[in-house]
Order: C-alpha cells, then sequence, then structure tokens
C-alpha cells in the first residue's frame, strides 16, 4: 500500500533511539573491526598486519576444539531450550494451574548468571551432588568426572543453561500458542484429530512468527555463552570448553592481544548476525508487506 | 478427556522435578547453616540461617549503595530505552518512512553484537570523555543495550494496530506527535510493560558492563558488586555468596510474579 510521502519530521521520531545505539553498539563495532586488522596490544603503538589475525584464528588448534563446541551449543540450544520449551507450552496449555507450571519453569531465568554457574558446578563437580546421588542409589560405575573433559564439561554446561533459559521460551510460546484462534482448534477436533495431530495440523503452522522469535533469540543468546562457561569451567581445563565469546574475553583482557580478539570477535559476529537473519527473515518479511 | 489431562499433569510433574531439584538444592545450600555445612554442597537440610548469611554477605561487600544504583539504572535504563524504542517503533509501521527495512535492521541489528565485544571499545572511549565511574555513563550504556529488543517488541505489537485508526486520527488533523500520543502508545502500553520488564531484569542482572566501566561502590551495579564476594574465595563461604545472589533476584522475581499476566497479554496482541 503506497501512502503520501512521510516527510522529513518522520526521521525525528527515530533520532532518540539512534543516538545510543551508534555511539553504544555500533561505534565499538567499527572500532573492533579497525582493530581487527592490527596488532594492538593496548596502550603501545600498533600496526596494521592485514589479515593475519583471521589467518592465526583458523590455524589455531584450540580454535578447531572452539569450533566444536560453537556447533555442539548451537545444535543443542535448538534441540533442548526450543523443543522442550514448545513441548512443555503445549502440554501446559489449558491445564489446571498452568500458570503455577509456567512459573516454575520461568523462576531459574531470573537469577543471576553467576547464582546458576555456581550451582550447577557443585552439581557436576567430581565431588559434587551428581555423583553422590550415583553412590547412593548404586551406579557408581557411571560417576565421571564431568567437568574435566570434553565434551562433557560443554555437555553439562548446556544442562544448566537449559535449566535456566527454557522458561522464557515456554512463556513465548504460549504467548503465540495462545494467539491460535480457538474455532480453528475447534474445528480440528469436531474432525476427529488427536492431541499429536492438533499440534501439527493446526497450532504449529500458526506458529510461524514467534517461532522465528524465539529461534533467533536462542541462537544468538547461546552462540555468545558467556556466564556459565566462565562460572563453571573458566573455558578449561586446557581451553577444551571454551566457547568463542570465553575465547574474544580471553586473548582480548587475559592475554591483551587486543587486536586477536577483535577478530574472534567480528567471526562471532558475523556468526550470530547470520544465523539470526536466516532464523528472523521470513517473521520479518511477512510483517514488511503491509 | 480426564485420562488425558491426567497424564499431561503426570508429565508436566515429572519435567517439573528437573526444575524443582536444582532449585531446592540452590535454596537448601545457599541458606545452610555454616555451623554445619561442610566445603561442599550437600543434598541433605543442614540448617536454615537465611538472614545470617545475607547479613555476613552485606557486610562482606557493600551492598546498600549497589542497591540504589541497581534501582535507578533499572528503572530509568528501562525506562527510557523503551520510551525511545516506540518513537521508533512507532515511525517505522505508522509513517511509512523510505527504506523501511534499512531502519529496522540499523536499529534492531544491533542486538545481534556480542556483548564482551562491546567491552574494550567502551572502556577506551569511557576513559578518554570521563564517562568511566559515572553513573549517567552507564545509564547511557544499558539505555544503548536495551533499545533494539524493545524497538522490536514495541514495532511487533503496533503491527496489529488498525490503520484505521491512523487514518481517522489524522483526518481529525492530529499531527505525528498526537498520533503517537493518543492512538498507539496507550494502545501498546501492554507490549511496552512487558518490554520494560525484560529490560529491567537484564539491567538488574548485568554483571560485565558494571565490572568494566565503574570502579567505585557508590557507582557499581549491584550485580558487579556481589562478584567481588568471588574474588575474596575461602574468606567468603559459598552460601553466603549464593544467599546474597538469591536475595538480589528477589525484585525481578516478585515483578515477574506480579507482571506475568501483563507480560503475557502484552507479548500476546503482538504475536
Amino acid at each position: 500500500m503506497s501512502k503520501s510521502k512521510s516527510g522529513a519530521t518522520t526521521y525525528l521520531f527515530f533520532i532518540p533511539a539512534l543516538l545510543p545505539v551508534l555511539s553504544i553498539l555500533l561505534y565499538p563495532i567499527g572500532k573492533t573491526l579497525y582493530l581487527s586488522f592490527t596488532n594492538s596490544e593496548g596502550l603501545t603503538e600498533f600496526q596494521f598486519v592485514g589479515l593475519t589475525n583471521y589467518l592465526n584464528f583458523f590455524s589455531e588448534p584450540v580454535l578447531r576444539t572452539t569450533m566444536g563446541n560453537v556447533v555442539i551449543w548451537t545444535v543443542a540450544t535448538l534441540l533442548l531450550p526450543v523443543t522442550l520449551g514448545l513441548a512443555i507450552a503445549y502440554i501446559v496449555s489449558g491445564v489446571k494451574g498452568s500458570g503455577i507450571y509456567r512459573m516454575i519453569f520461568l523462576l531459574p531465568y531470573v537469577l543471576s548468571g553467576v547464582a546458576v554457574g555456581t550451582l550447577w558446578f557443585n552439581i557436576f563437580e567430581t565431588e559434587g551432588l551428581l555423583n553422590h546421588l550415583l553412590t547412593v542409589i548404586g551406579m557408581e560405575g557411571f560417576q565421571k568426572s564431568w567437568l574435566l573433559y570434553a565434551p562433557t564439561n560443554t555437555i553439562a554446561m548446556i544442562v544448566a543453561s537449559t535449566w535456566a533459559s527454557t522458561g522464557l521460551v515456554v512463556v513465548l510460546f504460549t504467548v503465540g500458542i495462545q494467539s491460535v484462534p480457538l474455532q480453528t482448534v475447534e474445528a480440528g477436533r469436531l474432525d476427529g484429530a488427536n492431541a499429536w495431530q492438533l499440534f501439527w495440523k493446526v497450532v504449529w503452522p500458526q506458529l510461524k512468527y514467534i517461532r522465528a522469535v524465539v529461534i533467533g533469540t536462542a541462537l544468538a543468546n547461546s552462540l555468545r555463552t558467556f556466564d556459565i562457561v566462565w562460572v563453571m569451567t573458566g573455558g578449561g581445563p586446557a581451553r577444551s570448553s571454551e566457547t568463542l565469546a570465553v575465547t574474544m574475553y580471553r586473548e582480548s583482557f587475559l592475554l591483551n592481544r587486543y587486536g586477536a580478539g577483535s577478530a574472534i570477535a567480528v567471526v562471532l559476529m558475523i556468526l550470530v548476525a547470520g544465523v539470526s537473519y536466516f532464523a528472523l527473515r521470513n517473521g520479518v518479511k511477512k510483517e514488511e508487506v503491509m | 478427556m480426564k485420562r488425558q489431562s491426567i497424564g499431561r499433569h503426570a508429565l508436566l510433574i515429572f519435567l517439573a522435578l528437573g526444575w524443582v531439584i536444582p532449585l531446592y538444592l540452590l535454596v537448601i545450600n545457599a541458606f545452610a547453616d555454616l555451623k554445619r555445612w561442610d566445603a561442599i554442597f550437600d543434598w541433605n537440610f543442614k540448617g536454615w540461617e537465611p538472614r545470617e548469611n545475607f547479613k555476613l554477605a552485606w557486610e562482606a561487600a557493600t551492598l546498600t549503595p549497589g542497591l540504589k544504583s541497581n534501582l535507578f539504572y533499572g528503572i530509568l535504563g528501562a525506562g527510557i530505552s523503551v520510551f525511545v524504542a516506540s518513537l521508533a517503533a512507532f515511525a517505522i509501521v505508522a509513517l511509512n518512512p523510505k527504506r523501511r527495512s534499512m531502519w529496522f535492521w540499523l536499529i534492531y541489528g544491533a542486538n545481534l553484537v556480542p556483548y564482551p565485544m562491546l567491552l574494550l571499545p567502551l572502556f577506551e572511549s569511557f576513559a578518554t570523555t570521563g564517562l568511566y565511574d559515572t553513573r549517567w555513563g552507564l545509564l547511557l550504556v544499558y539505555i544503548g543495550v536495551a533499545i533494539p529488543f524493545a524497538f522490536f517488541l514495541g514495532r511487533n505489537h503496533m503491527l496489529s494496530i488498525p490503520k484505521e485508526l491512523l487514518e481517522a486520527s489524522k483526518l481529525d488533523g492530529a499531527n505525528k506527535m498526537q498520533s503517537y500520543a493518543r492512538i498507539f502508545l496507550p494502545l501498546s502500553l501492554p507490549a511496552l510493560g512487558a518490554a520494560f520488564l525484560f529490560q529491567f531484569t537484564w539491567i538488574w542482572n548485568d554483571l560485565v558492563f558494571g565490572l568494566t566501566l565503574t570502579t567505585s561502590d557508590e557507582i557499581r551495579p549491584l550485580m558487579s558488586t556481589l562478584s567481588t564476594l568471588q574474588g575474596m574465595y575461602g574468606n567468603v563461604p559459598t552460601p553466603v555468596i549464593l544467599s546474597a545472589n538469591f536475595i538480589a533476584s528477589l525484585p525481578t522475581a516478585f515483578l515477574y510474579i506480579v507482571g506475568q499476566r501483563l507480560f503475557v497479554a502484552g507479548l500476546k496482541a503482538g504475536s
């Protein structure tokens, strides 16, 4: 629908939002991009080194582990918080006491990353609660030093992150499910569809938009996972459980290799942006046509 | 029908146990009696001393200024970012700007930035502009980071507002600001309320920006102050750290419990 042209005052409405975004988000991105082509180590003079940081980045063996972890995190985020959250939201909808169930799943979401990390560290630690439980129920054979080896350390942290983040997914999908028109569900029921068929044939197609939002947000958050890893393993042992955000933090702030850290940040951002763009594209485009 | 609902409850209770058991472990260990608690987490109840543990945390780290700062950052940061985001959302939805997609990604795209990558450039520019370790400086950071998602939620909701309302107000001679203030703002208040809740929680729990951009007790937000307890490991027992973290999360938990209805209603219309 083409309407009269909007006039210059329209753009005044963007300015209050745009100024903070430019100064707090876009300027640092530009600066990071610039530093990623230098050998900056902080306060000292630095030179342009072209693509060296990127090439080093791709040739470092520890990076293969990191990239492997990124893949595990990404797949697991789709499988666990998103699928589980959707399943819970669907099962909860219409059940008596649904508010209480939803509240239980949502509670960990308000806890700080430090609290979540400390709790799950104490569960998975070699002397921790999980191994203790296994002894008590006579399954010593399954005991492991969960946090000391890859890939169980990454899996342990995914469990922690699932525990903390599923509640939000439940709420978002609940919102989506509640806005599915009741008549369509009733019609399906009259046609004799069971709960499983109702979900796939009637509800699922109508969740298209909220699905894109949830998947986009969940993937972006998982790719930049930091707090939980930092508290539970610090990325170790021997950097085996590092994610890109942790690798970047280590290079920049602990090793003072700002140039190298910036290159990792750029790679990380391209990944997050690419994944989110694909996840969101459909949802956004649909609305764009008004 | 009835059998189906029993099955659902059984399944839900089974799943909920996975959430309740860790919460139980967190609570009993955070509030355990320090005299009975041995260095590691325990499945068993070892006394109940929430006030004592919290008092110890309060003494070890000076939490009062952190709490005050958090209210300042949380309310102003979430409030201002949601307000300016709603102006931009209104413009993109109702005012038919040229290059709509470009405006959308310019504001929303920033949401895709990994936060750790902001720290170094922000630290440098804050050091040179004198914003380092100031309330307004950190507030500006929270506002900037909170805008994109608030904008996204506000825009989704405003898309559901019938265009006829806008046309009608134009015929009545309303200018853009009046259309915003009389139609779009009031009708999207629930969605903006949900956005406020989201961003308030995020700001309340922020750790890294507070750690990197502030240093004095007066300016530091709560979670960053609390994390200095971690640094005193050995001196401060884990239950004390946890109970402080737990109690620091109560305000946001309270907001969610009170605001859940609003929250769901606010997001619903925008989906």
